[in-house]
């Protein structure tokens, strides 16, 4: 017995949809439910990262379907390949476009961004240098936070990602933002 | 010219006017020119993005010719969004109105307006009226927005048998683009049954994957006549509506690149 599957008004929708979409030919996977929800984990991020797979096969981004995806799965690789903790991709508003591993409510990462993001371009600008785009912050003994501004026509995004101090990960981070930066300007 | 895409449905409530202006805004961070336009002579859209304070005047006044574009149409802070208004409301202008939708007077306008844009996205009113009738005739998509209720859900074929109409007798462009499911309450259980039997039932690329979800912030962002992702507490929210807009994007490449197999091989360069 179904709940509503078997009115007949319901019946009469699925017929004419049928015909609507069927002139549509879009390829886009079956339906399935997808709210997000994105709320601070439960552990430390430091813990986190030590819980992560060390030696997870890579997901090709480019094989994805949504644009989202792709972003997240982007983040996600690199994490992998280089023990972050965790990543998120915001525009300069803190909107976050793709989130890995959080280490903080989605609001606070945002507020987060916005303030740093807005602290690095004013720096830049009295330093004179207006083409500040790096920041990193230490936040204890062992993980920093990296805060990289990058620029799709004219519009400035954020990488923001938690990683080991021990590491020097801006290589990892242009490669990412070279691979964030492709998707998002696909037209 | 832009794209003229319509936001219905057949039932009010249902989280139009929130879609219209979300879905707008997160098209304008994409980096579109975006102009919103509040079709709907209750003028949810106006008082929702509190348009009435830079001007009364609007769509309305624009068809009457009392007033040009640039006094009716209002970039926000965002730039790459703009605002039209309903304008001014009363029922000698609502009976105009309809006339003008009857006569082709409106289509004509916004296509006219097109020009300007890389979409435009209608906040029509809800039903199967000479208004709604005459927005889809100009129109190239229609998103529908539903709750995943039973009232809303069995509402649908109304309006999928208007889509269907218009496309055969007033405008072959129009292309049914999806069923933005609104308000959902995952914690709902009844809700999710129903979601998991038209995920059965339905076309599979009908309804749009990414839902919206119930969230109170909307009523925050409706209060302070923002979009949910300008709002500090909002950006959770938001991305519902962001990612939406990206799915709308991708399933548009699909589209294009279907149409474009149909294509005559000979007739350019590829």
């Amino acid at each position: 017995m179904t709940l509503i599957l078997d009115s007949s008004e319901i019946r009469e929708a699925i017929a004419l949809a049928s015909e609507l979409t069927s002139a549509l030919n879009l390829s886009v996977p079956a339906v399935e439910e997808k709210v997000r929800s994105v709320a601070a984990p439960e552990v430390p991020a430091k813990m986190v990262r030590e819980s992560l797979p060390a030696s997870v096969d890579e997901v090709d981004p480019t094989g994805l379907e949504y644009r989202g995806d792709q972003l997240e799965q982007v983040i996600r690789n690199m994490c992998q390949r280089s023990h972050f903790s965790g990543a998120v991709v915001t525009d300069d508003t803190g909107l976050p476009f793709a989130v890995v591993n959080p280490p903080v409510s989605m609001e606070a990462v945002s507020a987060f961004t916005v303030v740093l993001g807005g602290a690095l371009e004013r720096a830049g600008s009295l330093l004179g240098h207006h083409g500040a785009e790096y920041l990193t912050i230490d936040i204890n003994y062992e993980e920093k936070i990296i805060l990289r501004r990058f620029l799709i026509n004219d519009t400035p995004y954020f990488l923001l990602a938690i990683c080991p101090q021990d590491i020097d990960e801006r290589s990892e981070i242009e490669i990412s933002i070279d691979q964030i930066v492709s998707i998002l300007n696909k037209k | 010219m832009g794209k003229i895409v319509t936001i219905a449905s057949q039932k009010g409530g249902v989280g139009k006017t929130t879609t219209a202006l979300n879905f707008s805004y997160s098209l304008s961070r994409l980096g579109e020119r975006v102009l919103l336009v509040d079709a709907d002579p209750q003028g949810g859209m106006s008082i929702a993005t509190n348009i009435r304070k830079k001007t009364e005047k609007g769509l309305v006044d624009y068809l009457a010719g009392k007033s040009q574009l640039k006094e009716v149409a209002f970039y926000t802070k965002e730039k790459k969004m703009a605002i039209m208004g309903i304008g001014t409301v009363d029922p000698a202008s609502v009976q105009q109105l309809e006339d003008w939708a009857r006569k082709g007077a409106l289509s004509r306008a916004l296509q006219h307006i097109a020009k300007h844009f890389d979409y435009i996205v209608i906040d029509a009113p809800a039903g199967l009226g000479s208004l709604s009738v005459a927005l889809l005739g100009a129109s190239q998509g229609v998103l529908i927005a539903s709750q995943c209720k039973a009232l809303s859900l069995k509402s649908l074929p109304k309006m999928l048998a208007l889509i269907s109409w218009i496309q055969e007798n007033t405008n072959p462009e129009l292309s049914l683009e999806g069923i933005i499911l609104t308000m959902h309450n995952r914690d709902n259980e009844t809700e999710s049954e129903m979601f998991r039997e038209i995920s059965q039932g339905f076309p599979a690329d009908l309804f749009f994957s990414e839902l919206i979800a119930y969230d109170p912030v909307f009523e925050q962002a409706s209060l302070r006549s923002i979009p949910v992702g300008m709002l500090k507490t909002g950006k959770v929210a938001a991305r519902n509506y962001f990612q939406l807009a990206i799915e709308y994007k991708e399933r548009e490449m699909l589209l294009d690149q279907s149409k474009g197999e149909e294509d005559d091989v000979d007739s350019g360069l590829f």
